[in-house]
């Protein structure tokens, strides 16, 4: 996959690619994803799905500022896919994340702001949300203040061969090559 | 029995405890610089400061650095210029350590170790080149312009006052072109947009402050409280920046260019909107640029988070906020930021929903000092 399409674009930047500006639109982006699969008329919500799993398996979405690497802006793109479509892998992803990790020892940007304490301080989509995906509140609270599990949340280094995976996926017309890679 | 393994910290109280211990230093070497009077009274605070840094005692000792930082206090009286070097060694080292901790965060394996300083090295130059220097300087840049709020007094930081706010459509209308000046009103005022409420010009800088550190919604609406453990509980969001318009006037140049934007080019806002998205999409997010705006330095204040000039230390700082309104303390810290004046490409963001097949509502508006890319340029909008 190269650079985002329009149409990716459209989709995106209506809650996902905007988390920051507006974190309301984030959460009821992912709340209202499995609908907007269901009521695609025009296929153009599966067609972003689709790309969305391409960049991530060809590290093709641009880092949105020279200091993010495309590691971590991956590793950003599959907490949204989680956030958005839930634990099963985006198709091709060379890195997935054990689905054991999610809400455990890898929090997402859905938990961090829709997830509060207490289900009246969350989103009223939250409950139905951490019911699709196995978790409680008391899952995802326990990754704020220490974790009890034994091992990092959510970090997970570049693997070895990182860079020579990139220069191949560069190589081969599937991304731009980005400030920082050689 | 088998031994549990020692939990790990978490990632947002490495964040404040890194950002404190820096602070530490920097508070010593002014300290070593004379004027040190009430130094002692500076360094008990500084240790108490350090001593609400909640990290497991196998990744930072802290009560133990606490007790040396009150240590020396008792000895400020000598020359403490002349043991600099060998006072900022302790926190060089555990800062060290705790970035280390922190890389995988930024995709890092691991660190180079800490090399030698040479005698009166600058601050920064105890850590190696790359991540560790980087995040040092991008925290020490901010130690100056960067202000905290215990949630004591962000409690105390008034909500804007509601006839103000109901003042601020009007006013901004009478800034809009006459053919469109009805249907800036009735964004501004409709239940589902939320740009005066948070970014109107009547907030006063300290409640967009509450609202980055302590998320004290603006309005008062939202609840929000102080909790027996020191903590807040709100249901507010905020992301890593709260600001807004300095007036009425700058509030209305980005909604004026998209209004005449929309008028000249689709006949309308709905129009214009309804031309731009697919049949099903229900949010759309579109960047003014301050150029087309009119915006210029002066026009946008707030707050942003200290050191977010990546998307991961940009997490960090949202963890250090969630661990901070969990447990009260540490601190976290943030920095006036004129959006307009600051940034590399500044301008507003605007983001619309959709209430009917072709009918739009405003969500919000407010200044911002980069653009994101997913956002739709006013100018590619036909």
């Amino acid at each position: 996959m190269t650079s985002p399409s329009e149409n990716f674009k459209d989709h995106f930047g209506g809650g996902f690619g905007v988390a920051d500006e507006t974190p309301e639109a984030y959460v009821e982006a992912c709340e209202e994803a499995l609908e907007m699969l269901a009521d695609d008329d025009d296929g153009s919500y599966h067609a972003f799905r689709d790309e969305l799993a391409a960049h991530i398996r060809d590290s093709s979405y641009p880092p949105h500022r020279v200091a993010d690497s495309q590691w971590i802006t991956d590793e950003w793109l599959r907490n949204i896919w989680y956030d958005a479509f839930g634990p099963e892998p985006p198709p091709g992803d060379p890195y997935p994340v054990p689905a054991e990790d999610w809400g455990r020892r890898r929090r997402t940007p859905y938990m961090m702001y829709a997830v509060n304490r207490r289900p009246e301080l969350s989103s009223p989509g939250a409950p139905a949300w951490l019911k699709a995906r196995g978790l409680t509140f008391d899952d995802v609270n326990a990754g704020v203040g220490v974790s009890l599990t034994g091992q990092f949340a959510s970090a997970r280094p570049a693997p070895e061969g990182w860079l020579e995976r990139l220069h191949d996926l560069t190589a081969r017309g599937l991304r731009e090559e980005q400030p920082g890679e050689r | 029995m088998t031994q549990q393994p020692a939990p790990p910290p978490d990632r947002g109280a490495l964040r404040a405890a890194i950002e404190g211990l820096l602070r530490t230093c920097v508070d010593l070497e002014r300290q070593a610089d004379g004027a040190a009077t009430d130094a002692r009274k500076r360094v008990r605070r500084i240790a108490e400061t350090v001593a609400a840094v909640r990290l497991p005692r196998h990744v930072l000792d802290v009560p133990a650095l606490a007790q040396q930082v009150d240590g020396l206090g008792r000895h400020l009286d000598a020359d403490l210029r002349g043991r600099l070097a060998s006072a900022r060694q302790p926190y060089v080292t555990e800062i060290h350590a705790l970035l280390a901790l922190l890389a995988p965060w930024h995709g890092l394996a691991a660190l180079p170790p800490l090399g030698p300083a040479a005698p009166g090295a600058a601050l920064t130059d105890h850590f190696p080149t790359g991540f560790a220097q980087d995040y040092v300087i991008d925290l020490l840049g901010s130690v100056d312009a960067s202000v905290a709020l215990t949630p004591q007094a962000a409690d105390q930081v008034p909500v804007a006052r509601e006839d103000a706010s109901d003042a601020v459509p009007i006013l901004v209308g009478d800034q809009l072109h006459e053919d469109h000046r009805q249907m800036g009103v009735d964004m501004l005022q409709d239940g589902a947009s939320h740009a005066v409420q948070r970014h109107g010009p009547h907030i006063a800088p300290e409640t967009q402050l509450a609202r980055l550190l302590w998320l004290k919604d603006p309005s008062g609406d939202e609840p929000w409280r102080l909790l027996p453990n020191g903590g807040v509980e709100s249901n507010h969001w905020c992301g890593p920046i709260a600001g807004g318009f300095t007036s009425a006037e700058a509030m209305a140049k980005p909604i004026d260019a998209l209004l005449r934007w929309a008028r000249v080019h689709a006949g309308g806002l709905n129009g214009l909107l309804t031309n731009n998205t697919k049949s099903k999409t229900k949010r759309i997010s579109i960047y003014v640029s301050a150029e087309s705006a009119g915006l210029v330095p002066g026009d946008a204040n707030g707050y942003r988070g200290t050191a977010t000039s990546s998307r991961a230390m940009t997490d960090d700082w949202l963890d250090a906020r969630e661990h901070a309104m969990a447990h009260g303390a540490p601190p976290i810290y943030a920095v006036p930021y004129d959006p307009i004046a600051e940034g590399k490409e500044p301008g507003a963001f605007f983001q619309f929903k959709r209430v009917g097949a072709s009918s739009w509502s405003l969500v919000t508006c407010f200044p911002v000092g980069e653009r994101n890319l997913n956002c739709k340029r006013m100018e590619d909008l036909t």
